[in-house]
């Protein structure tokens, strides 16, 4: 089992902290942490939860899954993708 | 006719008052209110998705008796200095506030602008969440929604302990490297030190009750909490001063 993390300043934004377990081709879990507003709360936890177990492949697409669901102030849905996807390909 | 509370209280206490009113709000049991409030012993929140050990230094904290606890809204992590902040909140509901997110913030942070005004600073709103004078931070707010009802709560440094609050919180370095500082110092600042006198905090109180009775237009008569606030905020209390509630991430 590996633990990556990654750190993203969003410019004119907030910061984004990606931490992820992975256990061969899969997220054990992820957490999203930070100093940003998601709308509604609960439902973002709902995303964190929706990536546990997935397929490193079905990851955006679970993301973007959640575009109509919730509304994000300080990021976008888009720039949860690219710090996750970045943080994948990372060593 | 809009409520208006005054108190101050443990951090505990006023965030468990905070979720009670949106709560209440939400079940239309209770007026408009604003309500400014003072956090005594002075104390630290920080932002629904934050990490404690990413937003505070906990042994600074502990070392000096300073608690903490996580708030429902979003945003970042909050020194409030019980001899220099004011805490406001705002609670309503969208027939009065802006449904628009971005807009609903500008909107409640005009009734900090016609504060800043009414002491002789001009503030300027900076999306999403923050008031800026002379490009440096003063006061910062964050907002949660239930149903129809909005909880809007910021601070407002008067004569803030800057030393204390560097000690006390965590930027991100990449926060602070953005914005071309070193410091969080360097970035927020008080009434006081924007007068270069030292503001009262009486002073403060009243020019919040006349900025916001200008920003919303509205009248206030002062009240207290209802039995059924207090009753929601003493259980909410339990929730923010557990060990597993400020430790959630």
């Amino acid at each position: 089992m590996a633990r990556k993390e990654i750190v993203k300043r969003i410019p004119g934004g907030k910061t984004l902290k990606v931490e992820v377990e992975l256990k061969g081709n899969k997220i054990e879990k992820v957490v999203f942490s930070g100093d940003f507003f998601a709308y509604p709360p609960e439902i973002f936890e709902e995303l964190e939860k929706s990536l546990r177990n997935v397929d490193i492949e079905e990851v955006e697409e679970r993301i973007r899954e959640y575009n109509e669901k919730i509304v994000l102030l300080g990021l976008s849905l888009e720039d949860v993708v690219s710090a996750i996807k970045e943080l994948l390909e990372k060593d | 006719m809009w409520r208006l509370i005054v108190n101050e209280g443990d951090v505990y206490w006023n965030m468990g008052l905070d979720e009670a009113m949106l709560e209440l709000k939400r079940k239309g049991l209770i007026p408009n209110t604003l309500r400014l409030y003072i956090m005594k012993p002075s104390a630290v929140t920080i932002g629904y998705f934050q990490k404690v050990v990413d937003a505070v230094n906990l042994s600074y904290l502990e070392k000096n008796e300073i608690p903490f606890t996580r708030r429902i809204t979003g945003g970042g992590s909050v020194y409030h200095d019980a001899e220099g902040e004011i805490t406001y909140s705002v609670v309503a509901d969208l027939d009065f506030i802006p449904f628009d997110l971005l807009k609903s913030y500008q909107f409640i942070c005009r009734g900090i602008l016609e504060t800043l005004s009414f002491l002789g600073l001009k503030a300027k709103f900076v999306p999403i969440n923050d008031v800026v004078v002379n490009g440096k931070k003063i006061s910062g707010s964050a907002q949660a929604r239930r149903g129809n009802a909005v909880l809007q709560h910021g601070t407002l440094m008067y004569n803030t302990n800057l030393e204390v609050l560097e000690k006390a919180l965590k930027a991100p370095r990449e926060k602070l490297v953005d914005r071309g500082v070193l410091s969080l110092k360097e970035r927020v600042t008080t009434i006081s030190l924007e007068l270069h006198r030292k503001v009262d905090k009486k002073e403060v109180i009243e020019a919040l009750k006349k900025g916001f009775r200008k920003a919303f237009n509205v009248d206030f008569e002062e009240g207290g909490f209802t039995k059924e606030e207090i009753s929601l905020a003493r259980k909410l209390t339990g929730k923010y001063s557990s060990r597993r509630w400020k430790f959630k991430r």
